[in-house]
Parts: structure tokens; C-alpha cells; sequence
């Protein structure tokens, strides 16, 4: 809401004097004023005019005052517009009822306009307070989710690094999470990391991540140390049931030299210029659970030309078809021969489209990195 | 009357009027129902009528039509005589408050 709004207000009484009453009582305070005696009439009004507030007779004929905040509380578009109800004041049934169905206080009769116009004030007042609080969580997440696309590199940020790369979030504030270090003229660094959890904690988490990788990228820190160190940094701030897999691979473009280290994550596909793609399988445990870590190393020679992939297992794993990525990541060769021969800038993406064909949704966050010696 | 609520004058006889229009067809409405001899209605009628005298402090007419209300909703057929008796006291008391209205409170 905005300060300056005008607040409307629909008042529902079967009583027109009532109605006047508190239609001048309201009007002289500076709000717009809509008015109706009868319930079948206020759902259309609150529907068509979103006022601000509502002030409801319960005791109209027939029931009826339930019944209107009965629809508009099971309303979407008028669920969060505060009722505030009129009561007999002997009536405690109806104020219990009232309450159960959603409305946040009542008045009672004969009523005080002083009276009416403190209780509409201060609900108003809650009800931008709460609006507020949402706007903000809601700018918060944005934030987030600016901040976490802020800090994953593209592609024409480091021409130099070679790379392509497809990355998609579940949620505002995704999980996984990708770099690409310069660790100097030759050698660049990727790094590709999934978080157990979708929640905000976890995007505090790659901040860190990026944090300490940014801390190593330089040559006298070999991978399985940087590993080791990300992994000692975690076990002091990761909560017991959170973890993560990760794959930090380290290319020297001047030997072709390629060392993989794997924390639990799914293989590394290489997708050699003559020949077929295949599995880079490295055994290794998962990110921040144990704090004598065991993560796998795996070192071979790139020829130019060469591509490999780096991805998270939302990519191949399927809770609904109940593929892991041990033996997902069987099916991906296949599609890789397909793709061998794109433009890198095209390959991540026209991966993706390949295994979740039709517009098909993934149950995951998913990150494929595509880098060519 | 009129400041206690907050009102100015013009918008205080503006709704009294409007007290004094619909309570005197209530009170029509109740006569109608007494002569046919039933006090369906009165209950609704009497209710209507004390929560709007009442909101507007007039609160002697909210109290007959309270009165009225509690024998309604009784049933018995000896309180016709004295609904009657009430309606009648209302009927006065809705005059006088016209009447003042007209020159002005």
C-alpha cells in the first residue's frame, strides 16, 4: 500500500441507518466509502473493488454475514483483505465464529464512530505493516537471486577460459552453483558445486564457496587442497544435515593437462575430437559431512579440440523415475554424440533441450559447464 | 447529541431523518403482523431499530425496542398486549424526536 493511498473501506449492513452512520463517520476521516445491505452484493463489491477493509454485519438475515466472510476468506484475490465485524455484544458465539473464519476483530453495537475509526485505523496500519514485510521478503529473494546470477561468470567475461554453460534455478534461491577461476595466463579452474538444500542458507553458502575458491586460484594451491580447504571451512558452518557434491577441474591450456577433483559428484564427460565420449568416474566423499574427507583425483592429457563437461545431477538424476546419477549418467553418452559438433556457446543448452525434450520440467536445479582445450 | 458522535449538525439530522423514516415503517410492519395477529416479524423489526437508536444515542428508543425484541422473541400470547404497548411508547417517542428535528435540535 501506498502512503498516500486512499483506503477504501466496504461497509455491509442490513441497516441502512447503520450504514449512514458509519458511512459518514468513515467519510469525514478522509476514506472512500462503498456501501451494500446485503452479502450477495458485498462478494461482488470485494471482488470488483478490493477495498482496503471491510466492515461486516454478522446478524444480517439469513446467516449471511458468515457466509461473506466464509467466500472471502476462501477468495484468493480477497483473502488478505481485513474483515472487521459487527456484533451484538452479549453475542460471544458469533464472535467466536467470526474469528474462526478469519476476520481480525469486531466491534460492537451500539457502536462509538470514535470506536469504529481506531479499530479500521489500526488494521489498516497491521495490514500495511504485513504487506510491508512481504514486499520485503519477496525483494530479499530477488536480491538473492540477483546476487546468485550475479556471481556466476559468463562466458564472454572470460573468452579466455573457453567455456559454455547452462544454468537454471528451481527456486528464487536456487542451489547450485558454478565458477570459472583464472588461476593464471594458462590455467583456469572450474568448479561446479550442488547444495543438498533450496533454501536461503544455501545461497549464503555459495557466496562463501566463491569466497574461499577466489582465496586459492592461484598456482601454489593444487585442486585437492583447495578441496580440502573448502571442505575444513564447511564442517565449521554447514548445519549436520547439509552437504554438498562438488567438482573442481583445473586445466593447463600449455601441457593439456587436466586434473579432476570429485567430492561425491556425478562423472565428468570427456568428449574427445576423434573418438567416443566417456565417463570420467572419480570416487570421492561429499562436501562438508567429514572432516577427513577422502575426495578423488583423477589427472590425464587433453588434446586441443577436446571438450568436457561438468554438471550437476539434476541434469540425469529423476526422483519420479527413480534414475540416480550412477547409472543416469549412462544415458548421457548418447546425447553427447549429438552435440559434439555445435558451437560451444550452444552445447550446454542444446544438451538440456535434448534430455528434457517438449518443454519437459526438470525436478532439480541444473548447471552444465562445457569447456573446450 | 450530535458533536458527542462527532457529527455535525447537517449530517446528524441527515441520518436521524433516516432513523425516523425506516424505524416508522418498521413500526408499520410490526402493526401489520399485531393485527394479523402474529409477531413473526417483530423480533427483525425491533432489533433493527435499537442497534440504529442505539449507535445515534437515543438510547430510550433503543431500550423499547429492546423490550420489544425480548417479548417477540418470547412468543407467548400474552406479550402481544404489551409489543402493542411498546410499539405505541416507540411510535410516540419517534414523533417527538421528528418533531425536534424539525426545529433544528
Amino acid at each position: 500500500m501506498d502512503i498516500k493511498h486512499t483506503f477504501t473501506i466496504l461497509i455491509v449492513d442490513d441497516n441502512v441507518v447503520n450504514l449512514k452512520f458509519m458511512e459518514k463517520t468513515l467519510q469525514k476521516e478522509g476514506y472512500r466509502v462503498i456501501t451494500t445491505n446485503n452479502g450477495t452484493d458485498a462478494r461482488t463489491l470485494a471482488m470488483e473493488k478490493r477495498p482496503d477493509l471491510i466492515l461486516l454485519d454478522i446478524q444480517m438475515p439469513g446467516g449471511d454475514g458468515f457466509e461473506v466472510i466464509r467466500f472471502l476468506k476462501g477468495t484468493p484475490i480477497t483473502s488478505t483483505i481485513p474483515v472487521i465485524f459487527l456484533t451484538g455484544m452479549t453475542d460471544v458465539n458469533s464472535k467466536l465464529k467470526g474469528f474462526e473464519l478469519g476476520a481480525v476483530d469486531y466491534v460492537t453495537k451500539p457502536f462509538h464512530p470514535l470506536e469504529v475509526l481506531a479499530r479500521v485505523a489500526i488494521h489498516l496500519k497491521l495490514s500495511i505493516a504485513t504487506n510491508s514485510l512481504i514486499a520485503n521478503q519477496a525483494m530479499r529473494l530477488k536480491e538473492i537471486t540477483e546476487a546468485q546470477t550475479s556471481m556466476l561468470p559468463l562466458p564472454k567475461d572470460f573468452p579466455q577460459a573457453k567455456f559454455g554453460v547452462y544454468y537454471s534455478a528451481l527456486h528464487e534461491a536456487g542451489g547450485d552453483f558454478y565458477d570459472v577461476l583464472s588461476i593464471s595466463d594458462k590455467i583456469t579452474g572450474y568448479f561446479v558445486a550442488d547444495f543438498s538444500g533450496h533454501d536461503i542458507k544455501s545461497s549464503y553458502m555459495t557466496a562463501s564457496i566463491k569466497a574461499l575458491l577466489a582465496q586459492n586460484s592461484n598456482p601454489i594451491y593444487s585442486p585437492l587442497e583447495t578441496m580440502k580447504m573448502i571442505n575444513d571451512v564447511l564442517m565449521e558452518i554447514l548445519s549436520k544435515n547439509k552437504y554438498l557434491t562438488a567438482c573442481y577441474a583445473r586445466l593447463n591450456r600449455t601441457t593439456g593437462n587436466l586434473c579432476i577433483v570429485s567430492a561425491g559428484h556425478p562423472p565428468v564427460v570427456l568428449v574427445p575430437v576423434t573418438g567416443d565420449p566417456q565417463l570420467i568416474q572419480v570416487d570421492g566423499d561429499v562436501l562438508g559431512m567429514f572432516k577427513d574427507a577422502k575426495f578423488g583425483v583423477h589427472r590425464m592429457r587433453l588434446n586441443p579440440g577436446d571438450r568436457f563437461f561438468i554438471y550437476s545431477d539434476g541434469l540425469v538424476e529423476s526422483t519420479r523415475q527413480k534414475i540416480t546419477w550412477n547409472t543416469g549418467a549412462q544415458t548421457l553418452l548418447t546425447k553427447f554424440k549429438k552435440i559434439r559438433n555445435l558451437p560451444l556457446s550452444k552445447t550446454s543448452s542444446a544438451l538440456v533441450k535434448n534430455l528434457f525434450p517438449g518443454g519437459a520440467v526438470p525436478e532439480d536445479d541444473i548447471v552444465v559447464l562445457c569447456v573446450e582445450v | 447529541m450530535a458533536s458527542k458522535l462527532g457529527f455535525d449538525l447537517e449530517d446528524f439530522v441527515e441520518i436521524v431523518r433516516l432513523l425516523i423514516t425506516t424505524s416508522q415503517s418498521e413500526l408499520l410492519t410490526v402493526e401489520k403482523e399485531l393485527a394479523a395477529g402474529s409477531s413473526a416479524g417483530v423480533s427483525r423489526a425491533a432489533h433493527s431499530i435499537k442497534g440504529a437508536a442505539g449507535n445515534l444515542g437515543f438510547m430510550h428508543v433503543a431500550d423499547l425496542a429492546r423490550e420489544m425484541e425480548t417479548l417477540a422473541n418470547q412468543g407467548n400470547a400474552g406479550s402481544m398486549d404489551k409489543i402493542k404497548e411498546k410499539a405505541a411508547a416507540l411510535k410516540a417517542n419517534l414523533d417527538l424526536i421528528k418533531i425536534a428535528g424539525d426545529k433544528g435540535y
